[in-house]
């Protein structure tokens, strides 16, 4: 449970700025070290604005080219739209909640020993 | 008999009975934003121009316009003075739909249930479209109440049946864009067509590398720039700047909007900053994340889409001029 819970990264949404940089240091970190499937939850955030978008931008780059895969969770109907409108959703996969999230990297696993394609649930929230 | 016509144009404050009834137009904060303007062009036409020409169809030389502001009472403004008007029978519509109404068959049809009041519905409720004889006119004007209100089930109701949508809603009104593009309805696209069902206005700028994919419709002044997709069923209505390599399809865009480079605009309305999804009907803010702005027209002095000659003053002066206006009815020779 406890490396499961490490691999739920919040997305920084503090108020104050310094705050903000220290999150975003440690989200930025904890992607580039990670050998593991990493879950980014967007749920604290209410919107996204331009920093917020480079951010998660420079989270997809730092993964790329590796075997760690990011995931993000956009925890509001508003945000998985904006995920869309700027294709970060065709770069990484995009769940609704961290519980949907986290059913994806052990099915992973199951699928990558099978020789099989990862799984994504990319339902959307019902109207 | 005379008859006369009146053509409401939706206020601010009936929009809150507007979103009572979509409760999911909710911006991300959940605060409701404002519903799509009635005078927001539709593939570059006015729906108000449409009903005009239908009323004018009718015979009907004189036509009054009022935006539905309440007064303090909570009567709408003027109608207790228009009862007093000299006329017999009275037109009203107000502006949230789009049909293509024979009014001379709704006409017929008041005359011969002999209901002081005939409102026409659809499958789906009322168009805003009811006929008052006098003797409803003077008794709205004594109850202040609004007339055409769905609370009176005796009236016997004009089932239409042809073409209609409603006009407010971003999902009907990309319907109906999707419908004149195709030729589904009656209403065609405010511009010349280049090539099949690819319709542009007067002074588009497209970029030598832009796709537009039919059918799609880009309105007058609307700059599409490099590497941008346009289509398939879109809409970009005039006054617009689609920036380098975005792709618009299946959506609308409203008047007066930017869109930055690089976005995927698909399945949605976009307004003044806002993407509605027209899927679940979310409403996403553009505007903090630098994703999308309201801009201000080039050339606004000029005719901007097929709108009424005597209405052209540029989307909302006209309502709020009305509102505040110690006379809110404007009277139109026909």
């Amino acid at each position: 449970m406890k490396a499961v819970a490490g691999n739920v990264l919040p997305f920084p949404c503090a108020s104050s700025a310094s705050g903000r940089r220290a999150q975003r240091r440690a989200l930025l970190s904890a992607l580039r070290f990670s050998s593991s499937p990493k879950i980014v939850d967007l749920s604290g955030c209410s919107t996204l604005n331009h920093e917020d978008i480079e951010l998660l931008l420079e989270c997809v780059a730092q993964v790329a080219g590796r075997d760690t895969r990011v995931l993000f969770v956009a925890g509001s109907r508003a945000n998985r739209v904006l995920l869309e409108v700027t294709r970060i959703s065709s770069l990484a996969p995009v769940f609704n909640s961290v519980k949907e999230a986290l059913a994806v990297p052990q099915a992973n696993a199951v699928n990558e020993a099978d020789g099989g394609h990862p799984s994504e649930s990319r339902e959307r929230w019902s109207a | 008999m005379e008859l006369g016509a009146v053509v409401v144009i939706p206020a601010s404050a009936d929009l809150p009975g507007i979103n009572d009834f979509h409760p999911h137009v909710l911006a991300a904060a959940g605060r409701p934003r404002p519903l799509y303007s009635s005078r927001m062009p539709i593939v570059g036409n006015d729906v108000l121009q449409s009903w005009v020409d239908r009323v004018r169809k009718l015979g009907v030389q004189n036509l009054w316009l009022t935006a539905a502001s309440r007064d303090d009472s909570g009567s709408y403004f003027g109608m207790p003075e228009f009862a007093r008007q000299e006329v017999d029978r009275l037109l009203m519509i107000t502006l949230k739909s789009y049909a293509e109404m024979d009014l001379a068959d709704l006409l017929a049809f008041h005359c011969q249930s002999q209901n002081p009041v005939t409102e026409a519905q659809d499958v789906q409720g009322q168009l805003g479209v009811c006929l008052l004889d006098r003797s409803a006119l003077q008794a709205t004007g004594k109850q202040h109440k609004f007339p055409c209100a769905p609370s009176d089930s005796s009236r016997s109701p004009y089932q239409f049946r042809g073409y209609a949508k409603r006009i407010l809603s971003a999902r009907e009104r990309h319907e109906l864009a999707e419908d004149a593009l195709t030729g589904a309805c009656a209403m065609r696209p405010f511009g010349k067509e280049i090539r099949e069902q690819v319709w542009l206005g007067e002074g588009v700028e497209l970029a030598d590398s832009v796709r537009v994919i039919g059918p799609s419709y880009i309105g007058a002044r609307t700059v599409i720039r490099a590497g941008a997709t346009i289509g398939p069923f879109a809409s970009v209505e005039r006054d617009c700047v689609v920036d380098c390599g975005t792709t618009v399809e299946r959506s609308t865009v409203l008047p007066c909007n930017y869109l930055a480079p690089g976005l995927l605009i698909r399945h949605g309305l976009v307004d003044g900053g806002y993407l509605e999804d027209l899927g679940g009907g979310t409403v996403a803010d553009l505007q903090p994340a630098g994703l999308g702005a309201r801009i201000r027209p080039r050339g606004s002095d000029r005719q901007a889409f097929r709108q009424a000659n005597v209405f052209s003053r540029p989307d909302g002066a006209w309502q709020s001029t009305l509102s505040t206006s110690p006379q809110p009815w404007a009277q139109v020779r026909l």
